[in-house]
C-alpha cells in the first residue's frame, strides 16, 4: 500500500517549499459529522494521524455526545458558520470514515493545484482490504449515481487520475469555506450519497469545479449507508435534481423520471422485487410532502447560479441508468435459463465455450423455423386446435358453468379451457395474444425445459437441448400434435419442467417447502393441458428410482402429484376419457421407435455411469409407457399421457446420447440413435407448423355465419375421424359430432358424456343412415340442426343423402358437402317462433309471454322456469334471458384448482421473500 | 448386475412393444343394410281430358301423404288414409290443379305398390310409380312413326339436383340429341322433352337414362291418336319375365344398355308348353329388338328374356280399346302388390296374368284390395299362366307359395291399360 502513497504535499514537505514563494499553506478545519453507530474516537485518532495537520477540528454531532476536549456544532451549518475566518478550507468527514495519513494533504493540494471548489476522496470499503466503494461519480439525468465500478472491484489505482465528475460522496469532501458559507450546508434531510450529490450540483452550478482526488483514500464504514434506507437515498437525489435542475429542465425531466419509477417498479416485480416499486412511490410521495422546503431550497440556489444546467449535463451518461441496469439483469435472467453457468451474462468470449449452448441455439432455431407457417398464416384450426373462446366465457364455463360442446353438458370442461381463459384475462382479455403466447412458448419451453432437465440430472451438452425436439416431435408427441392436438404441444412445453422439479437438487439453495410449492404448480399446470398427466410423474419417479437416480424425489413427486386436482373435475365428470380404451384416437408410433429406443437402451451400457443412468431411465420410461398404451384400458387422456411421456423418455435419450460430442467408440452408438431421432423429429417440427396439420375449419364452416345471422348448429359427418374437429361419435359407418355455426372454439373440444340429446341423435342418425327416412331435415330439426355438413371422402351417409327430400345439397366449398336445413328454427326459439342467441353461457332474446324452447341436453339448472321438453329444455321467456345456474361439484373442484397453483406460487413467492 | 438390469428391460419392452398387437382407436358402428325410404314416385297427367288417380295397394294400414311438386317447390301436399285392407287413392285433381306434374307418395310400409291410373274419354293408362331411381336406368319400345306423339319426363324428387346424360338410340343407331346430354334436372322438379318433335319418324327408340349426379326417375308418354299409354324406365339386368295378358297384338322389346354387342334368348310359357329358346339372337350396342308374339294370340302366355349383358325389356299389347306398354320384371317373387287393379271403372274389366315360372306347382291366392273383401286360390302347374278376373277395388294381393311373376290389365272402351305389379319382399 505505501508504493501507492501519494507524495505529500503538506507543511511538512520540504521539496514544495523550497521552491515555492513563501506562500502560507492553506488552513482547513475539519468537520466531523457524527454517524450513528459509529465510534468517533477512531475517527478523530485518524484525524490526529494526517501529515497535513488541520487548523481546527469540530464534531457536529445533534445529541451532544461529544469528548472531552473537541469543539462541537449541533449542526454542520453552525460549524461552517461558526468556522474561523482564516479558514480556506472545510474538510466535511463522516464519523466512520479513516483516511489514510495523508489523505487531507491529497485533497489540499489537488484542490489548490486544480482550483477546485469541491474535492472528494477515493473510497474504500473498510474491512475488504482494497474494494472500491467510490472514486467520484457520473449520474444520469435523473440523479442516479453510476460509479463505473464492478461489484467488489478492487483498487488496482485503474482509477487514479484527478478528473472532474459529476458529484462526490459527503462521507469525505474538502470544499473551499468561503463557497461552503454562501452554500451554507449540507442538506441535512439528505443521506450521505444524496447529500454529496447534492451538495456538489449546487457547487458546479455557483461555478465552481467538483473533482475526485484518487490519491486521498479514506477507508469507510458504510455506517451512514445503513442509516435511513435505500428510498431516502433516491428521494434525496430526487430532491437534489428539483433544487438544481431550470423550469424547462424539470418539466420534462419529473415526467420520464415517473414513467421510469414504474417502469423499473414493474420490472423489477418480473424479477420477484416488489420493494423497488415501492421504495418509488415513498421517494416520491416524501418529495411531495417536502415540496415547499425544496421549493425554498430553489429560491436560496437561484442566487448563487453561475452556469445552466448545461454544465450538470456534461457529467451526467445518457440514458437511465436504473433501467439499463434492470434491462441488464432480466436479459442475465433470460440468458441464465439456456446456461446454468451464466456465460452468456458473463460475457460472450466464453459464449461459444459453453457447454450446450450450441446445442440450444439450433434446437431453438429449428423449433422457430418450424413456426414459421404460422407466423404468415396463422395457427391451424383443426383438430383439436381451435381459438379460445372470450376469456370470461372460458373462465365461466371451467368454474361449473354450461359446457357447450355438442348438445351441451353440466359435466365439467377440459381444464385447458380455465388455464387458457385464466392467461386470455390477464393479456387483457386478449385470446388471440394468449394463444400465439402459448404456442410459441410451449416450443421455446419444450426445448429450454429439457436442456434445463437434463441439466437438472446432471447432463450439461448439447444433446439436453436437441432432446427438445425430441419431445416435441417424437414417438407420441409426433403423433398427437399431428392429431391436431394444440395441448399435447404445450404439455410438452411444460412437462420436463414439472419433471424438473421433482428433481432435489441440494445446490439450488432453496428450501423444501418452496420445492415442493414449484412440483405442484409446475404438475398442476401441467395438468391443466393433460389431465391424466400424474401418470407420467409416477412413471418417471418409479422408473429413476429403480434404475438408480435417487435424485428424483418421492417426496418432491408427490407433493407434485397433488397438482393432479385440476383434472379432477373433469376427470370425474367423464371417467372414460382417462378409463375407456374405446374411445382412444388409436395413435401408434412405428414399431421402429421401440427398436432405435430399445437399441440405444443397450448401448448405453459402455455409457459413462451417469449418462448410462439418463438413458437408460429415458429408455425404460418411454418404452414403458409405450408398452401401456398395448393395454385394452385407458382412454384418450391415457392415450395422450402415455404417448407424451414415451416422448420425453426418448428425449432424455438423446440429452444422455448426445451429452458429449467427440470421437470415441463407446459414445458412438448410442450418438448415433440420439442423431437419428433428433433428425427424424426435426423433420416433423419442421413443417411449418410444429408438426399441427394444416387447415382452418372456422373458415371452411363460415358459410354459415356468412349466410345466416344465426348460423345454428352444424351436424359434421365424416368416416374418418381426423376430418372432424375434436373428439366425435361413432355413427353407423361414420363418425360424427355437433358444432355451433359461429365457430369452433377450444372448449368445444372434447365431447362429454352422451345425454339424452345425444343417445336421440345417435338413433335418428341410426334411421337416416339406413336411407329409409325420406324427410332427414325434419328429423334433425329436432335437435336444432341447420347444416349437415360431409367432411373428408364419400361416404355412404352422403350416399343415402341422395334419396331425400327436405336436406338441400349446397354446393359451397368443393371439397365439404353442405346440406342445408331449412326446417330448423335454431337452438333456441321462443313460442311465437323469435330466435334467441346464445350470450356468454346463456342465451339472450326478447323477453315474451310464454316459454323458450332450449335446444341443449335436459338439465334442471337451467332458468327461469325450467321444465324438461323431450330431451331438451323449456324455460320461461318472461325475463329475455335464460341461465344455467352451475354445476357446483365441478365449481368447487375448479376452485381448488385454481387455487392450488396460486397458493403454491404465493408459498415459494413468500418464502423466497422470507 | 444392476448396469445391465436397465437395459435388459428397455430391450425387453421394445420387444413386447413391437411384437404385441396395437389398441386400435375409436371405430365406428356397424353400418346397417340400406332401405330405400317409402317413395313412389308417379308421373301424372291433368287436362286435355284425361285425369290421373293415384292407387296405393299395400300391407299396412296408414296415412299416407302425397306431394305435387313443380319447378323446385311442392306445391301441395295431402296426407290420405290407407285402410286395413292396405288399400287407399286419391284422385290428383284433389291435391292441385296441375297439368303434367311429378308427385311423390310416401306410404306408411315400405311393403307397397303405388300407381297411376290415368284415364280420358278415350284413353286409360296405368303405370306403376317407381321408388327411389336407380342411377341407371334403360327405356325402350317407344315410337314416333305413324304420328305417336312421344314425351320423355325426367322427374328428380329429390332434394338435390341430377346432372343426367340421355342416350337415345332407334334402327339407324345411336341418335344424335345434344339437348339430351349434361341436363340438369333441378331439386323436386321435371324436365319433359317432345320426342316426337326431336326424333320425328323412329320405328324403334330407347333411352338410356344416366344420372351422374343425383337420381331421376324417368317416363314416357305416348299416344297414337286413339290411347295412351305411360311407362317407365327400368334399372337393366340380366334377366326379365312379363305376363302378358290374352289380347291379339303382343311383342316385347329388348333394349340394351351395354356398350357392346349381346346375346338373347326368349322362352314363352304358353297355355300348352313351355318354348325354351323361342327365339335368340344377338343385339347391337345399345341397339334394340321386338319379338313378335302374334302366333300366341288369344291366349295370356308368359315370356322369359335372358341376354348376357344388361337389357331393359318391355312389352307391347294392342287390342280393340287401345294401345298398353309396361315394363318388364327382372325376377319372380312369391306376392304381388298390383296398385290400381280393378280401380279403373265400372265399364272396365281388370284381370291378373299370373305366371308360374317353377318347376312346382304353387297355389296362388289373389285378393282385393280396398273392394270387398274376397279371396281366391288357385294351383299353378309349372309354366303355366293363369288369368283371374278381379273384383272392383283399389288393387289386389297376388300371393303364392312358390315364386310366380304377374301383371294386370283392364279393357274398357276407353282403352287399354296394363301395368307390371311391384313385388312383396320375401318374408
Amino acid at each position: 500500500m505505501s508504493s501507492r502513497m501519494t507524495e505529500s504535499v503538506g507543511p511538512g514537505s520540504p521539496d514544495e517549499t523550497v521552491e515555492q514563494a513563501p506562500v502560507p499553506a492553506p488552513r482547513v478545519a475539519v468537520l466531523i459529522t457524527s454517524i450513528p453507530g459509529a465510534d468517533l474516537g477512531p475517527a478523530l485518532a485518524a484525524v490526529r494521524r494526517q501529515v497535513y495537520e488541520p487548523a481546527d477540528v469540530v464534531v457536529v454531532a445533534s445529541d451532544g455526545e461529544v469528548p472531552d476536549g473537541v469543539a462541537a456544532a449541533e449542526t454542520l451549518e453552525d460549524a461552517i458558520t461558526g468556522s474561523d475566518g482564516s479558514i480556506d478550507y472545510l474538510w466535511i468527514l463522516h464519523s466512520d470514515a479513516r483516511p489514510r495519513p495523508d489523505a487531507l494533504n491529497a485533497l489540499v493540494a489537488e484542490v489548490g493545484r486544480n482550483d477546485a471548489s469541491l474535492g472528494g476522496s477515493k473510497l474504500l470499503i473498510a474491512g475488504t482490504g482494497d474494494q472500491l466503494e467510490s472514486v467520484g461519480s457520473a449520474t444520469d439525468v435523473f440523479g442516479e449515481p453510476y460509479s463505473g465500478l464492478d461489484e467488489g472491484e478492487v483498487d488496482l489505482q485503474q482509477y487514479d487520475v484527478v478528473r472532474e465528475v459529476a458529484f462526490v460522496s459527503s462521507v469525505s469532501m474538502l470544499i473551499r469555506r468561503d463557497l461552503a458559507r454562501g452554500l451554507r450546508r449540507l442538506d441535512r434531510r439528505l443521506e450521505p450519497v444524496a447529500a454529496g450529490l447534492d451538495f456538489s450540483q449546487r457547487v458546479r452550478l455557483a461555478g465552481g469545479r467538483v473533482i475526485v482526488v484518487p490519491s486521498s483514500e479514506v477507508y469507510h464504514q458504510g455506517r451512514c449507508l445503513h442509516h435511513g434506507g435505500g428510498w431516502r437515498e433516491e428521494a434525496g437525489r430526487i430532491r437534489a435534481m428539483l433544487k438544481a435542475y431550470r423550469p424547462l429542465t424539470l418539466a420534462w425531466m419529473v415526467p420520464f423520471a415517473l414513467l421510469t419509477a414504474i417502469a423499473d417498479g414493474l420490472g423489477n416485480l418480473l424479477l420477484g422485487r416488489w420493494q423497488v416499486g415501492a421504495r418509488h412511490g415513498a421517494a416520491w410521495v416524501w418529495n411531495l410532502l417536502l415540496l415547499p422546503s425544496t421549493i425554498a431550497e430553489r429560491l436560496r440556489l437561484s442566487s448563487m447560479r453561475q452556469v445552466g444546467d448545461e454544465e450538470l449535463f456534461r457529467f451526467q451518461a445518457s440514458g437511465s441508468i436504473v433501467l439499463r441496469q434492470l434491462a441488464s439483469e432480466l436479459s442475465d435472467r433470460f440468458l441464465s435459463i439456456f446456461d446454468d453457468d451464466r456465460v452468456l451474462a458473463t460475457g460472450t468470449r466464453r459464449l461459444w465455450a459453453s457447454k450446450g449452448i450450441i446445442g440450444a441455439i439450433l434446437a431453438l432455431a429449428v423449433g422457430v423455423a418450424g413456426l414459421r407457417s404460422m407466423f404468415f398464416a396463422g395457427i391451424p384450426q383443426t383438430g383439436f386446435t381451435f381459438p379460445f373462446a372470450p376469456a370470461t366465457e372460458s373462465l365461466g364455463r371451467f368454474f361449473g358453468g354450461w359446457n357447450d360442446a355438442g348438445l351441451g353438458s353440466s359435466a365439467a370442461v377440459h381444464p385447458m379451457v380455465g388455464a387458457t381463459g385464466a392467461l386470455s384475462a390477464l393479456l387483457f382479455g386478449s385470446e388471440t395474444a394468449a394463444r400465439v403466447l402459448l404456442t410459441v412458448g410451449a416450443v421455446v419451453a419444450a426445448i429450454v425445459g429439457t436442456g434445463r432437465l437434463g441439466g437438472r440430472l446432471g447432463l450439461s451438452g448439447h444433446g439436453r437441448y436437441l432432446g427438445g425436439l425430441v419431445l416435441l416431435a417424437g414417438p407420441g408427441t409426433g403423433l398427437l400434435i399431428g392429431r391436431g392436438s394444440w395441448a399435447a404441444m404445450v404439455a410438452a412445453g411444460i412437462l420436463p419442467w414439472a419433471l424438473r422439479s421433482i428433481i432435489d437438487h441440494p445446490g439450488d439453495g432453496r428450501d423444501r417447502l418452496v420445492k415442493a410449492a414449484w412440483a405442484a404448480f409446475y404438475v398442476a399446470v401441467l395438468t391443466a393441458f393433460l389431465p391424466v398427466a400424474a401418470l407420467i410423474i409416477v412413471a418417471f419417479i418409479v422408473g429413476a428410482r429403480l434404475l438408480g437416480i435417487d435424485r428424483v424425489s418421492v417426496v418432491l413427486g408427490l407433493a407434485g402429484l397433488s397438482g393432479a386436482v385440476v383434472g379432477l373435475a373433469f376427470l370425474v365428470g367423464d371417467p372414460g376419457f382417462m378409463l375407456d380404451g374405446g374411445r382412444r384416437l388409436g395413435l401408434d408410433p412405428s414399431p421402429l421407435w421401440a427398436v432405435g429406443i430399445g437399441a440405444s437402451s443397450l448401448a448405453a451400457v459402455v455409457l459413462p455411469n451417469w449418462e448410462r443412468r439418463i438413458a437408460v431411465v429415458g429408455s425404460v420410461l418411454s418404452l414403458g409407457l409405450l408398452a401401456a398404451l398395448r393395454a385394452p384400458v385407458g382412454g384418450p387422456g391415457f392415450e395422450e399421457a402415455t404417448l407424451l411421456g414415451a416422448s420425453m423418455g426418448a428425449a432424455l435419450v438423446v440429452a444422455a446420447g448426445l451429452n458429449v460430442l467427440r470421437w470415441e467408440p463407446r459414445r458412438a452408438v448410442s450418438a448415433l440413435f440420439a442423431a437419428a431421432f433428433v433428425v427424424v423429429s426435426a423433420g416433423v417440427v419442421l413443417n411449418g407448423r410444429v408438426g399441427l396439420p394444416e387447415g382452418n375449419l372456422n373458415e371452411r364452416l363460415g358459410f354459415a355465419r356468412s349466410l345466416e345471422e344465426v348460423p345454428g348448429r352444424m351436424l359434421l359427418v365424416s368416416e374418418d375421424a381426423t376430418d372432424l374437429p375434436g373428439s366425435a361419435r361413432p355413427g353407423p359407418g361414420f363418425f360424427f359430432r355437433v358444432v355451433d355455426g359461429t365457430g369452433i372454439t377450444l372448449d368445444d373440444v372434447w365431447l362429454a358424456p352422451p345425454r339424452l340429446g345425444d343417445g336421440g341423435l345417435a338413433t335418428a342418425l341410426e334411421g337416416v343412415a339406413t336411407g329409409s327416412e325420406l324427410r332427414p331435415g325434419a328429423v334433425l330439426a329436432e335437435y336444432a340442426i341447420n347444416w349437415v355438413v360431409i367432411l373428408g371422402g364419400e361416404t355412404a351417409f352422403e350416399e343415402v343423402l341422395r334419396t331425400q327430400i327436405d336436406l338441400v345439397p349446397t354446393p359451397l366449398d368443393p371439397e365439404i358437402r353442405v346440406f342445408e336445413n331449412e326446417l330448423s328454427v335454431g337452438v333456441a326459439v321462443t313460442e311465437s317462433g323469435s330466435p334467441w342467441i346464445q350470450d356468454g353461457l346463456g342465451y339472450r332474446g326478447e323477453a315474451e309471454d310464454g316459454v323458450l324452447w332450449l335446444g341443449v341436453n335436459a338439465d334442471r339448472r337451467w332458468g327461469p322456469g325450467w321444465e324438461q321438453a323431450e330431451w331438451a329444455n323449456s324455460v320461461s321467456a318472461a325475463e329475455g334471458l335464460a341461465t344455467f345456474g352451475g354445476n357446483e361439484t365441478a365449481r368447487a373442484y375448479a376452485i381448488a384448482a385454481a387455487a392450488l397453483p396460486l397458493l403454491a406460487l404465493g408459498l415459494a413467492a413468500w418464502r423466497r421473500t422470507r | 448386475m444392476r448396469r445391465y438390469a436397465g437395459p435388459v428391460a428397455g430391450v425387453l419392452l421394445a420387444a413386447f412393444v413391437v411384437v404385441a398387437p396395437p389398441i386400435s382407436g375409436m371405430a365406428p358402428e356397424a353400418g346397417h343394410q340400406r332401405t330405400d325410404p317409402s317413395l313412389a314416385v308417379c308421373h301424372t297427367i291433368e287436362g286435355a281430358g284425361r285425369t290421373s288417380s293415384i292407387e296405393v295397394a299395400g300391407t299396412a294400414s296408414g296415412m299416407a301423404r302425397a306431394t305435387v311438386f313443380v319447378s323446385g317447390e311442392a306445391i301441395a301436399s295431402r296426407e290420405f288414409t290407407i285402410d286395413r285392407s292396405g288399400g287407399g287413392g286419391l284422385a290428383v285433381s284433389d291435391l292441385a290443379p296441375v297439368g303434367v306434374a311429378a308427385v311423390a307418395v310416401e306410404t306408411p310400409s315400405a311393403v307397397a305398390g303405388v300407381s297411376v291410373v290415368t284415364s280420358g274419354e278415350s284413353s286409360l293408362a296405368a303405370g306403376t310409380c317407381g321408388g327411389v331411381p336407380a342411377p341407371m336406368s334403360i327405356i325402350g319400345g317407344a315410337s314416333t312413326v305413324s304420328g305417336n306423339s312421344l314425351d320423355l319426363s325426367l322427374i328428380n324428387p329429390f332434394a338435390g339436383e341430377a346432372l343426367v346424360n340421355v342416350n337415345v338410340s332407334s334402327e339407324s343407331g345411336l341418335e344424335g340429341a345434344p339437348a339430351l346430354t349434361g341436363l340438369v334436372v333441378p331439386p323436386l322438379s321435371t324436365v319433359s322433352f317432345d320426342i316426337a318433335a326431336m326424333l320425328p319418324a323412329r320405328e324403334r327408340l330407347t333411352f338410356a337414362v344416366e344420372a351422374t349426379r343425383g337420381l331421376v326417375a324417368s317416363h314416357l308418354t305416348m299416344s297414337n291418336g286413339e290411347d295412351a299409354t305411360a311407362w317407365s324406365a327400368v334399372e337393366p339386368a340380366e334377366d326379365w319375365y312379363l305376363a302378358l295378358p290374352p289380347l291379339a297384338a303382343r311383342s316385347v322389346v329388348i333394349s340394351s344398355a351395354s356398350a357392346a354387342d349381346l346375346s338373347y334368348q326368349i322362352d314363352v310359357y304358353s297355355s300348352e308348353e313351355v318354348m325354351e329358346a323361342f327365339q335368340g339372337g344377338s343385339i347391337g350396342p345399345r341397339g334394340e329388338v321386338t319379338v313378335d308374339l302374334a302366333e300366341f294370340s288369344g291366349e295370356a302366355i308368359g315370356v322369359r328374356v335372358i341376354a348376357t349383358g344388361p337389357v331393359g325389356v318391355s312389352g307391347t299389347v294392342m287390342g280393340e280399346s287401345g294401345l298398353a306398354i309396361a315394363p318388364g320384371v327382372p325376377a319372380p317373387a312369391t306376392g304381388w302388390l298390383a296398385a290400381g287393379a280393378g280401380s279403373v271403372g265400372d265399364d272396365s274389366v281388370s284381370s291378373v296374368v299370373i305366371l308360374n315360372t317353377g318347376i312346382e306347382v304353387v297355389d296362388v291366392t289373389v285378393a282385393s284390395i280396398g273392394g270387398p273383401p274376397q279371396a281366391t286360390i288357385y294351383s299353378l302347374d309349372p309354366g303355366s299362366v293363369r288369368l283371374v278376373e278381379l273384383t272392383p277395388g283399389r288393387g289386389a294381393l297376388v300371393d303364392a307359395t312358390g315364386e310366380v311373376v304377374a301383371s294386370w290389365y283392364a279393357v274398357s272402351p276407353r282403352g287399354l291399360a296394363w301395368d307390371s305389379p311391384r313385388p312383396m319382399p320375401d318374408g
